[in-house]
Protein backbone atom coordinates (compact mmCIF):
# COMPACT_ATOMS: atom_id res chain seq x y z
CA UNK A 1 0.00 0.00 0.00
CA UNK A 2 1.09 3.76 -0.52
CA UNK A 3 -0.64 6.96 -1.59
CA UNK A 4 -0.96 6.05 -5.28
CA UNK A 5 -3.32 2.79 -4.17
CA UNK A 6 -5.78 4.14 -1.93
CA UNK A 7 -9.48 4.34 -2.70
CA UNK A 8 -12.29 4.29 -1.13
CA UNK A 9 -14.40 1.28 -0.50
CA UNK A 10 -17.38 0.56 -2.30
CA UNK A 11 -20.42 2.74 -1.77
CA UNK A 12 -18.18 5.08 0.43
CA UNK A 13 -18.33 7.87 -1.77
CA UNK A 14 -21.40 9.47 -4.22
CA UNK A 15 -21.55 11.26 -7.06
CA UNK A 16 -22.73 14.87 -6.16
CA UNK A 17 -25.52 15.60 -8.73
CA UNK A 18 -25.20 18.03 -10.76
CA UNK A 19 -28.85 19.54 -11.24
CA UNK A 20 -29.65 22.02 -14.39
CA UNK A 21 -26.29 21.46 -16.37
CA UNK A 22 -28.02 20.49 -19.80
CA UNK A 23 -31.05 18.16 -20.89
CA UNK A 24 -28.45 15.23 -21.84
CA UNK A 25 -27.72 15.50 -17.84
CA UNK A 26 -31.39 14.08 -17.20
CA UNK A 27 -31.81 16.77 -14.52
CA UNK A 28 -31.63 19.98 -16.66
CA UNK A 29 -34.90 21.88 -17.86
CA UNK A 30 -36.74 22.63 -14.27
CA UNK A 31 -33.59 20.73 -12.19
CA UNK A 32 -35.86 18.37 -10.47
CA UNK A 33 -37.83 20.78 -8.97
CA UNK A 34 -41.06 19.95 -11.15
CA UNK A 35 -42.32 22.93 -13.48
CA UNK A 36 -41.70 27.06 -13.08
CA UNK A 37 -43.44 28.59 -10.37
CA UNK A 38 -42.90 30.19 -6.69
CA UNK A 39 -42.49 26.25 -5.28
CA UNK A 40 -39.39 26.05 -7.79
CA UNK A 41 -37.58 29.30 -6.12
CA UNK A 42 -35.13 28.99 -3.59
CA UNK A 43 -36.66 29.59 -0.59
CA UNK A 44 -40.58 28.67 -2.49
CA UNK A 45 -41.82 26.84 0.50
CA UNK A 46 -44.89 27.51 3.23
CA UNK A 47 -43.38 27.68 6.92
CA UNK A 48 -44.90 25.31 8.98
CA UNK A 49 -48.45 26.24 10.50
CA UNK A 50 -48.74 27.30 7.27
CA UNK A 51 -52.54 27.07 6.12
CA UNK A 52 -52.74 28.33 2.85
CA UNK A 53 -53.31 32.06 3.64
CA UNK A 54 -55.76 31.24 6.32
CA UNK A 55 -55.37 33.07 9.66
CA UNK A 56 -53.60 29.44 11.04
CA UNK A 57 -54.36 28.20 14.47
CA UNK A 58 -50.84 29.36 15.94
CA UNK A 59 -51.71 33.04 15.57
CA UNK A 60 -55.77 32.58 16.15
CA UNK A 61 -55.40 31.03 19.85
CA UNK A 62 -53.80 34.04 22.50
CA UNK A 63 -50.70 33.10 24.17
CA UNK A 64 -50.50 31.39 27.24
CA UNK A 65 -48.60 29.90 30.04
CA UNK A 66 -45.28 30.48 30.71
CA UNK A 67 -41.64 28.76 30.55
CA UNK A 68 -39.90 28.46 34.21
CA UNK A 69 -36.35 28.82 33.38
CA UNK A 70 -35.17 28.30 36.80
CA UNK A 71 -36.70 25.24 36.83
CA UNK A 72 -34.67 22.44 38.18
CA UNK A 73 -34.66 19.02 36.53
CA UNK A 74 -33.65 16.25 39.46
CA UNK A 75 -32.90 12.56 38.60
CA UNK A 76 -35.51 10.41 39.96
CA UNK A 77 -33.93 7.11 42.05
CA UNK A 78 -36.92 5.00 43.89
CA UNK A 79 -35.52 2.72 47.30
CA UNK A 80 -36.55 0.14 44.67
CA UNK A 81 -33.62 0.53 42.53
CA UNK A 82 -30.90 1.30 45.73
CA UNK A 83 -32.02 -1.80 47.31
CA UNK A 84 -31.33 -3.83 44.07
CA UNK A 85 -27.94 -1.92 43.42
CA UNK A 86 -26.70 -1.61 46.75
CA UNK A 87 -27.93 -5.04 48.65
CA UNK A 88 -25.00 -4.14 50.64
CA UNK A 89 -25.79 -1.21 51.97
CA UNK A 90 -23.07 1.45 52.48
CA UNK A 91 -22.57 4.48 50.95
CA UNK A 92 -25.08 5.69 47.74
CA UNK A 93 -23.63 9.08 46.33
CA UNK A 94 -24.78 10.70 43.17
CA UNK A 95 -21.59 9.92 41.57
CA UNK A 96 -21.81 6.12 42.53
CA UNK A 97 -25.14 6.30 40.77
CA UNK A 98 -23.95 6.88 37.66
CA UNK A 99 -21.20 4.71 37.84
CA UNK A 100 -23.31 1.99 38.80
CA UNK A 101 -25.43 2.77 35.55
CA UNK A 102 -28.34 3.68 37.73
CA UNK A 103 -28.33 7.08 35.99
CA UNK A 104 -27.20 8.59 32.94
CA UNK A 105 -26.46 11.91 34.21
CA UNK A 106 -27.54 13.77 37.31
CA UNK A 107 -29.24 16.39 35.84
CA UNK A 108 -29.80 19.41 38.14
CA UNK A 109 -29.27 17.00 41.27
CA UNK A 110 -30.41 13.58 42.58
CA UNK A 111 -33.99 13.35 44.36
CA UNK A 112 -35.04 10.09 45.86
CA UNK A 113 -38.28 8.61 46.22
CA UNK A 114 -40.31 6.24 48.54
CA UNK A 115 -41.42 3.71 45.77
CA UNK A 116 -40.18 0.13 47.21
CA UNK A 117 -38.71 -0.62 50.64
CA UNK A 118 -35.15 -0.77 51.83
CA UNK A 119 -33.84 -3.56 54.00
CA UNK A 120 -30.54 -2.76 54.24
CA UNK A 121 -28.82 0.32 56.01
CA UNK A 122 -27.51 2.67 53.18
CA UNK A 123 -25.85 5.75 53.77
CA UNK A 124 -27.82 8.17 51.12
CA UNK A 125 -25.66 11.48 50.03
CA UNK A 126 -28.71 13.28 47.90
CA UNK A 127 -29.70 16.87 46.55
CA UNK A 128 -33.49 15.91 47.68
CA UNK A 129 -35.39 13.23 49.03
CA UNK A 130 -39.03 12.35 49.67
CA UNK A 131 -40.21 12.51 53.61
CA UNK A 132 -41.16 9.19 52.94
CA UNK A 133 -38.14 7.86 51.39
CA UNK A 134 -36.05 9.22 54.21
CA UNK A 135 -38.08 7.37 57.15
CA UNK A 136 -37.79 4.31 55.21
CA UNK A 137 -34.32 4.92 54.95
CA UNK A 138 -33.90 5.49 58.25
CA UNK A 139 -36.31 2.93 59.64
CA UNK A 140 -33.42 0.51 57.69
CA UNK A 141 -30.99 1.83 60.17
CA UNK A 142 -29.37 4.34 57.31
CA UNK A 143 -28.66 7.86 56.99
CA UNK A 144 -29.60 10.68 55.29
CA UNK A 145 -27.10 13.99 54.07
CA UNK A 146 -28.65 16.47 51.62
CA UNK A 147 -26.05 18.39 49.26
CA UNK A 148 -26.96 21.69 47.87
CA UNK A 149 -28.26 22.02 44.95
CA UNK A 150 -26.16 24.17 42.40
CA UNK A 151 -27.49 26.87 40.66
CA UNK A 152 -28.32 26.53 36.71
CA UNK A 153 -26.17 28.08 34.67
CA UNK A 154 -29.11 30.02 32.70
CA UNK A 155 -28.10 33.84 31.98
CA UNK A 156 -25.45 35.04 30.17
CA UNK A 157 -24.02 37.08 33.11
CA UNK A 158 -24.18 34.13 35.06
CA UNK A 159 -21.93 32.03 32.22
CA UNK A 160 -19.60 33.96 32.47
CA UNK A 161 -18.91 34.98 36.18
CA UNK A 162 -18.68 30.93 35.97
CA UNK A 163 -16.35 30.78 33.69
CA UNK A 164 -14.21 33.88 35.03
CA UNK A 165 -14.22 31.89 38.61
CA UNK A 166 -13.34 28.52 36.89
CA UNK A 167 -10.24 29.88 35.15
CA UNK A 168 -9.14 31.80 38.33
CA UNK A 169 -9.04 28.28 40.25
CA UNK A 170 -7.11 26.44 37.08
CA UNK A 171 -4.73 29.14 37.75
CA UNK A 172 -3.73 28.69 40.96
CA UNK A 173 -3.63 25.17 40.64
CA UNK A 174 -1.23 25.80 37.66
CA UNK A 175 1.07 27.92 40.01
CA UNK A 176 0.76 25.63 42.76
CA UNK A 177 2.25 22.93 40.41
CA UNK A 178 5.21 25.27 39.16
CA UNK B 1 5.21 -12.65 19.17
CA UNK B 2 7.46 -12.53 16.59
CA UNK B 3 10.72 -11.25 16.19
CA UNK B 4 12.33 -8.78 13.64
CA UNK B 5 16.12 -8.67 13.46
CA UNK B 6 17.83 -4.98 14.84
CA UNK B 7 20.51 -3.50 11.91
CA UNK B 8 23.33 -1.68 12.67
CA UNK B 9 24.58 0.89 10.41
CA UNK B 10 26.11 -1.34 7.58
CA UNK B 11 22.92 -3.89 7.72
CA UNK B 12 24.76 -6.38 10.08
CA UNK B 13 22.60 -8.28 12.48
CA UNK B 14 23.15 -7.13 16.23
CA UNK B 15 19.85 -8.58 17.97
CA UNK B 16 16.62 -8.80 17.46
CA UNK B 17 13.82 -7.15 19.13
CA UNK B 18 10.04 -8.88 19.92
CA UNK B 19 6.98 -7.34 17.70
CA UNK B 20 3.69 -7.49 19.13
CA UNK B 21 1.01 -9.25 16.69
CA UNK B 22 -1.80 -7.40 17.83
CA UNK B 23 0.01 -4.52 15.78
CA UNK B 24 2.36 -5.83 13.10
CA UNK B 25 0.03 -8.62 12.16
CA UNK B 26 -2.92 -7.45 12.08
CA UNK B 27 -5.02 -6.87 9.40
CA UNK B 28 -4.53 -4.64 6.46
CA UNK B 29 -7.34 -2.52 6.32
CA UNK B 30 -7.33 -0.31 3.13
CA UNK B 31 -10.27 1.62 3.99
CA UNK B 32 -8.93 2.75 6.94
CA UNK B 33 -6.17 3.80 5.60
CA UNK B 34 -8.00 5.74 2.40
CA UNK B 35 -10.11 7.22 5.55
CA UNK B 36 -7.32 8.84 7.82
CA UNK B 37 -5.47 9.87 4.60
CA UNK B 38 -8.37 11.51 3.41
CA UNK B 39 -8.97 13.12 6.54
CA UNK B 40 -5.19 14.58 6.84
CA UNK B 41 -5.49 15.97 3.82
CA UNK B 42 -8.10 17.93 3.97
CA UNK B 43 -6.88 19.18 7.99
CA UNK B 44 -3.85 20.42 6.49
CA UNK B 45 -5.91 22.55 3.65
CA UNK B 46 -5.14 26.25 4.93
CA UNK B 47 -8.58 27.73 3.61
CA UNK B 48 -7.42 30.92 2.93
CA UNK B 49 -8.90 32.51 -0.07
CA UNK B 50 -11.54 34.94 -0.35
CA UNK B 51 -12.89 37.08 -3.13
CA UNK B 52 -15.61 39.61 -2.86
CA UNK B 53 -19.14 39.24 -3.34
CA UNK B 54 -21.22 42.21 -4.18
CA UNK B 55 -22.25 42.80 -0.49
CA UNK B 56 -18.44 43.92 -0.24
CA UNK B 57 -17.29 45.67 -3.20
CA UNK B 58 -16.46 48.97 -2.38
CA UNK B 59 -19.04 51.05 -5.00
CA UNK B 60 -21.59 53.10 -3.70
CA UNK B 61 -25.27 51.20 -2.99
CA UNK B 62 -27.25 53.84 -5.26
CA UNK B 63 -28.77 53.04 -8.73
CA UNK B 64 -26.47 53.89 -11.53
CA UNK B 65 -28.89 56.18 -13.43
CA UNK B 66 -32.76 56.54 -13.78
CA UNK B 67 -35.05 53.04 -14.45
CA UNK B 68 -36.99 55.07 -17.55
CA UNK B 69 -35.84 57.08 -20.30
CA UNK B 70 -32.10 57.31 -20.71
CA UNK B 71 -32.51 54.05 -23.90
CA UNK B 72 -30.45 51.75 -21.88
CA UNK B 73 -30.47 48.38 -20.27
CA UNK B 74 -32.41 48.75 -16.29
CA UNK B 75 -29.55 48.87 -13.96
CA UNK B 76 -30.05 48.29 -10.25
CA UNK B 77 -26.74 48.15 -8.75
CA UNK B 78 -22.79 49.19 -9.77
CA UNK B 79 -22.25 46.21 -8.02
CA UNK B 80 -23.44 43.44 -9.62
CA UNK B 81 -21.64 40.25 -10.41
CA UNK B 82 -22.95 40.96 -14.35
CA UNK B 83 -21.05 44.14 -14.13
CA UNK B 84 -17.40 44.78 -14.58
CA UNK B 85 -15.73 45.64 -11.72
CA UNK B 86 -19.01 44.33 -10.08
CA UNK B 87 -18.38 41.20 -7.48
CA UNK B 88 -17.98 37.80 -7.59
CA UNK B 89 -21.72 35.95 -7.86
CA UNK B 90 -20.74 32.78 -5.86
CA UNK B 91 -17.93 34.84 -4.00
CA UNK B 92 -15.21 32.47 -1.94
CA UNK B 93 -14.68 32.69 1.62
CA UNK B 94 -12.56 31.53 4.10
CA UNK B 95 -13.21 28.01 4.80
CA UNK B 96 -12.15 25.58 7.37
CA UNK B 97 -11.83 21.85 5.76
CA UNK B 98 -10.88 20.22 8.99
CA UNK B 99 -12.94 17.30 10.52
CA UNK B 100 -12.95 14.41 12.75
CA UNK B 101 -12.08 10.37 12.55
CA UNK B 102 -12.93 8.69 15.56
CA UNK B 103 -10.17 7.86 17.08
CA UNK B 104 -10.77 4.18 17.40
CA UNK B 105 -10.27 4.51 13.04
CA UNK B 106 -7.24 6.90 13.59
CA UNK B 107 -5.80 4.15 15.94
CA UNK B 108 -6.26 1.16 13.72
CA UNK B 109 -5.42 2.92 10.47
CA UNK B 110 -1.62 3.26 11.88
CA UNK B 111 -1.86 -0.19 12.91
CA UNK B 112 -2.82 -0.95 9.11
CA UNK B 113 -0.39 1.12 8.29
CA UNK B 114 2.45 -0.30 10.33
CA UNK B 115 1.02 -4.03 9.28
CA UNK B 116 1.77 -3.05 6.33
CA UNK B 117 5.05 -2.47 6.10
CA UNK B 118 5.82 -5.34 7.78
CA UNK B 119 3.86 -7.71 6.00
CA UNK B 120 5.97 -6.48 2.56
CA UNK B 121 8.87 -6.68 4.79
CA UNK B 122 9.92 -3.17 4.47
CA UNK B 123 10.20 -2.74 8.24
CA UNK B 124 13.23 -2.33 9.67
CA UNK B 125 15.20 -2.08 13.45
CA UNK B 126 17.93 0.26 13.61
CA UNK B 127 19.88 0.07 16.95
CA UNK B 128 22.04 2.40 15.76
CA UNK B 129 22.38 4.91 12.79
CA UNK B 130 26.51 4.76 14.25
CA UNK B 131 26.77 8.85 13.76
CA UNK B 132 28.36 10.90 16.39
CA UNK B 133 28.45 14.41 14.74
CA UNK B 134 25.70 15.70 12.50
CA UNK B 135 26.44 14.42 8.98
CA UNK B 136 24.40 13.98 5.68
CA UNK B 137 26.62 11.60 3.82
CA UNK B 138 27.19 9.11 6.75
CA UNK B 139 23.54 9.30 6.76
CA UNK B 140 22.83 8.60 3.54
CA UNK B 141 25.29 5.87 2.94
CA UNK B 142 23.90 3.96 6.05
CA UNK B 143 20.61 4.39 4.33
CA UNK B 144 21.85 3.03 0.98
CA UNK B 145 23.50 0.25 2.83
CA UNK B 146 20.44 -0.67 4.50
CA UNK B 147 18.33 -0.60 1.04
CA UNK B 148 16.16 2.20 2.35
CA UNK B 149 16.36 5.13 0.37
CA UNK B 150 12.95 6.58 0.40
CA UNK B 151 12.33 6.21 3.96
CA UNK B 152 10.62 7.46 7.34
CA UNK B 153 12.85 7.15 10.44
CA UNK B 154 10.99 7.02 13.06
CA UNK B 155 12.99 7.81 16.56
CA UNK B 156 12.11 7.09 20.08
CA UNK B 157 13.27 11.20 21.55
CA UNK B 158 13.56 13.93 19.18
CA UNK B 159 17.13 13.35 18.47
CA UNK B 160 19.17 16.40 16.77
CA UNK B 161 21.63 14.35 15.05
CA UNK B 162 19.73 12.13 12.94
CA UNK B 163 16.91 14.72 11.69
CA UNK B 164 19.65 16.90 10.19
CA UNK B 165 21.62 14.19 9.34
CA UNK B 166 18.68 13.49 6.99
CA UNK B 167 16.71 16.56 6.85
CA UNK B 168 18.59 17.81 3.04
CA UNK B 169 18.18 14.38 1.74
CA UNK B 170 14.94 13.73 -0.67
CA UNK B 171 12.58 11.26 0.37
CA UNK B 172 13.75 10.80 3.77
CA UNK B 173 11.96 11.87 7.09
CA UNK B 174 12.44 11.59 10.50
CA UNK B 175 9.68 11.23 13.12
CA UNK B 176 9.41 11.04 16.89
CA UNK B 177 6.97 8.05 17.61
CA UNK B 178 4.48 11.05 19.02
CA UNK B 179 4.11 12.35 15.35
CA UNK B 180 4.18 8.97 13.83
CA UNK B 181 0.96 9.20 11.45
CA UNK B 182 -0.66 7.41 8.56
CA UNK B 183 0.36 9.78 5.74
CA UNK B 184 3.80 10.10 6.79
CA UNK B 185 4.11 6.09 6.74
CA UNK B 186 2.10 5.44 3.57
CA UNK B 187 4.56 8.28 1.88
CA UNK B 188 7.82 6.42 2.25
CA UNK B 189 8.88 2.82 1.18
CA UNK B 190 10.89 1.68 4.27
CA UNK B 191 9.87 2.46 7.75
CA UNK B 192 13.01 2.49 9.53
CA UNK B 193 12.61 2.74 13.63
CA UNK B 194 14.79 2.71 16.28
CA UNK B 195 15.22 0.01 18.63
CA UNK B 196 13.42 2.34 21.81
CA UNK B 197 10.96 3.36 18.82
CA UNK B 198 9.35 -0.19 18.27
CA UNK B 199 8.46 -0.23 22.49
CA UNK B 200 7.24 3.33 22.29
CA UNK B 201 5.02 2.46 19.38
CA UNK B 202 4.00 -0.78 21.20
CA UNK B 203 3.01 1.37 24.24
CA UNK B 204 0.85 4.04 22.11
CA UNK B 205 -1.03 1.53 20.03
CA UNK B 206 -0.93 -1.54 22.55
Amino acid sequence: MDLSNLKPPAGAVTKKKRVGRGNSSGWGRTAGRGEKGAKARAGGSKGPGFEGGQMPVIRRMPKFGFKNFARKNYAIVNLRTLAVKFPQGGEVTPDLLVANGVLNKTLDGVKILSEGDVTMALNVTAHKISAKAKEKIEAAGGSVTLIEVAEPVKTKRNKAKLNAAKRAASATTEKSED
Amino acid sequence: MANIDVVNASNEKVGSVDLADEIFEAEVKPHLLWEVVRNQMANRRAGTKKTKSRAEVAYTGSKMYRQKGTGRARAGSRRSGVRVGGGHIFALAPQDWSYKVPKKVRKQALVSALADRKREGKLLVVDDFGLTEIKTKAMAEALAKLGATKALIVVGERNEIIEKSARNIPYVKVLPVAGLNVYDVLKHEHLICTKDAVGLIQERLG
